[in-house]
């Protein structure tokens, strides 16, 4: 225990997590969206506080029998939209009475005035209310052609595929259409706005990435730097020493998982400054037509992505870990190790991208396969540098 | 007491040593040999970093692969090409390394400042090792390999690289650990086991050649050795007809120290010498 005590010190020096820490910096503001959630997309935004007003009142999920408080809350917002009409002065002299009967005016067809006035109110002064209430227009739109919930007992699986044609894919097959009449079936709708459940999704796959470039960093350098320092034959004829290559994988490991964790630690603060995290308790299905292959809550969901990541990244420790058993120098060790984790980085964003998300069937397969593909790898990888390195000869 | 019995080592078709016999006891070895005789393959076998072909290592009777730990724990080793970290200080590396050697931890300490003053770092103790001279790297590796107290020291090539003023301190500093344990010195410089191997192992063609005292060695080449003092311009010639082991200008002529095997060849005037191991080691290894 000494040894990996002594081995996790010398793999998590200070430059290298300094380094880590500017990466990851660098990684954010490149390619995460969820640190600008909600406030990058308006619409988004309005999503998000119709969830908040429905969850004072409903907690995680809208009933169907509830869904009257839907038009309760367009109607406040088109109070307040006609509200703004009638304080505009523009309008007022145009004789224009309501928001309705603004919305219907042909834009082109006005003067420079009215086109002025109807910007304010759509893009500046009533843009809340106006986001908020296209968002439901569209949840009643899409209940019109694809209803995804009051549907008649019975009549899930062809309700199911009307979903499936216009919203998953188009040739949903039968697991799919299977999935979803099981969810819709259920009649209440998730209070997660989508386009938190989206946000996550998407940069959970990123995250993946963040996380192998950070164990790189950490391993490689470590490894190649205790070959290059010729110590390996000397500590061979040692008490312990001799099963130090077994002792610097299971350091290695601790080392990654430690940042890993600090990393999912990272990632959950930022969702929780941006407000995703308030939705932990909804069912993992969106507010809209997004669904997972099971059921559970986002918060669950969440763990699980995370959980998995991580798993998967520490699997891919092993793969670094033999790049830097067979590296030469630092710069094979690069040449090699850099291309290896940006081809595992771009197989786990196109792959991992809406983890379990209900689309074909095959996309689960892959995912599945994917993971258990990369902890096969290190199983593999493992036990071939277990053997090799209980061979009597030290290999040096 | 180690023994080799009849080890040998060979890679594929490639044979490193063979048949291998010799008893250790208390004392210093040298083990002269040229560069590639396979003395560090022998050294390897012998701290289990390389296993037998054939033959076996025993120590006290008993296989030292199948003491395992229990022999390693035995064992302090000076590779030839000492491994350390640069950013270390030498109190920090012998930590590591006494950590590796699974010492008790309240030992530690004592023992690091014991063994740094005896090989006289103890005022760079806590500097780190990547401003050290060769020599004091060397002397860090002969600290590192005493930490555990050894009762078999293995230093190969420990010289290498050192200075003149160097090498004398390393030698007096192996000289006095070969009271009470095996020490192995592997070396390809006749002058650092001369005045202090109780016994020298020479080996040749991957085999024992000898293992003698340096006297008993030296003896082998009685009436053999001499001195003869010719003109300059004739060197070349008496090169080609003798084996000359050194020359030296001297004025007007060269002074040169040469090898004969039958008694009828030796020309007028010569000198007999008596032969020192650098004589041997020139002769056997000619």
């Amino acid at each position: 225990m000494r040894i990996i005590l002594y081995e996790c010190k010398k793999i998590l020096k200070l430059p290298l997590l300094v380094i880590i820490i500017l990466f990851t910096l660098l990684f954010y503001n490149l390619f995460m969206d969820s640190q600008y959630y909600p406030n990058d997309d308006a619409s988004l935004a309005a999503g998000v506080d119709l969830a908040h007003i429905l969850m004072d009142k409903y907690q995680t999920v809208l009933p169907y029998s509830e869904m009257g408080i839907l038009q309760e809350i367009k109607q406040q917002q088109l109070q307040s939209l006609d509200s703004l009409v009638q304080h505009n002065e523009v309008l007022q002299n145009a004789g224009v009475k309501d928001y309705q009967q603004l919305r219907g005016m042909d834009m082109d067809a006005v003067g420079k005035e009215i086109q002025e006035a109807f910007w304010e109110i759509d893009f500046d002064k009533g843009i809340r209310e106006v986001f908020l209430y296209q968002g439901i227009d569209n949840i009643e739109e899409h209940m019109e052609y694809a209803p995804f919930m009051g549907i008649e007992k019975g009549r899930e699986e062809e309700a199911a595929k009307k979903i499936c044609e216009s919203q998953i894919a188009q040739d949903g097959d039968e697991a799919t259409i299977k999935r979803v009449a099981q969810v819709i079936a259920r009649n209440e709708m998730s209070l997660l706005p989508t386009g938190a459940f989206n946000r996550m999704a998407e940069d959970s796959s990123k995250f993946g990435v963040l996380l192998l470039f950070s164990c790189l960093i950490l391993i490689l350098p470590y490894q190649i730097r205790e070959r290059l320092a010729h110590v390996n034959p000397l500590f061979a004829t040692t008490n312990t020493g001799r099963g130090i290559f077994g002792k610097r994988y299971i350091a290695a490991v601790l080392s990654c998982l430690l940042v890993c964790l600090l990393q999912a630690g990272a990632f959950l603060s930022v969702l929780f400054k941006v407000g995703i995290l308030k939705y932990r308790f909804c069912p993992a299905s969106g507010n809209g037509w997004d669904y997972l292959w099971f059921d559970m809550s986002f918060g669950g969901y969440l763990t699980l992505s995370i959980s998995i990541t991580i798993l998967f990244n520490i699997a891919i420790v092993s793969v670094f870990y033999l790049i830097s058993r067979i590296a030469l120098n630092y710069i094979v060790g690069l040449a090699i190790g850099l291309p290896t984790a940006i081809l595992i980085g771009i197989l786990y964003i196109k792959v991992m991208n809406y983890f379990l998300f209900v689309g074909h069937l095959r996309q689960l397969y892959v995912q599945f396969g994917f993971i258990a593909g990369g902890l096969l790898l290190a199983a593999m990888i493992v036990v071939i540098l277990h053997f090799r390195d209980r061979k009597r000869d030290v290999m040096v | 007491m180690l023994t080799l019995a009849k080890v040998t080592k060979k890679y594929g078709n490639h044979t490193a040593v063979e048949d291998i016999s010799i008893n250790m006891e208390n004392g210093l070895y040298g083990m002269l040999a040229p560069n590639g005789a396979g003395k560090t393959t022998l050294i390897k076998m012998i701290t289990t970093l390389l296993l037998p072909t054939s033959g076996e290592i025993l120590y006290n009777g008993m296989n030292i692969w199948e003491m395992g730990t229990a022999y390693r724990d035995l064992v302090g080793y000076l590779p030839q090409q000492f491994g350390y970290y640069k950013n270390n200080t030498p109190t920090q590396y012998l930590n590591y390394l006494a950590c590796l050697k699974k010492m008790p931890k309240k030992q530690v300490a004592g023992r690091i400042a014991e063994l740094l003053e005896l090989v006289g770092l103890s005022d760079v103790a806590h500097k780190k090792m990547k401003k050290f001279s060769g020599g004091m790297l060397q002397r860090v590796g002969i600290a590192q390999a005493m930490l555990n107290d050894p009762k078999i020291l293995i230093l190969d090539e420990p010289t290498a690289g050192l200075d003149p003023k160097e090498r004398v301190r390393f030698r007096n500093i192996i000289s006095a650990l070969g009271k009470d344990r095996i020490v192995i010195l592997s070396t390809h410089i006749v002058s650092d086991i001369e005045s202090i191997a109780n016994q020298v192992i020479m080996i040749k063609n991957q085999h024992l050649y000898q293992m003698d005292t340096v006297d008993a060695i030296c003896n082998m080449l009685e009436g053999s050795i001499y001195e003869l003092e010719i003109p300059n311009e004739e060197f070349e010639s008496f090169e080609q007809e003798y084996q000359v082991l050194s020359a030296r200008q001297e004025s007007g002529h060269m002074l040169v120290r040469f090898y004969v095997e039958e008694e009828e060849g030796i020309p007028k005037n010569s000198v007999l010498c008596n032969a020192n191991l650098e004589d041997v080691f020139l002769v056997v290894y000619q």
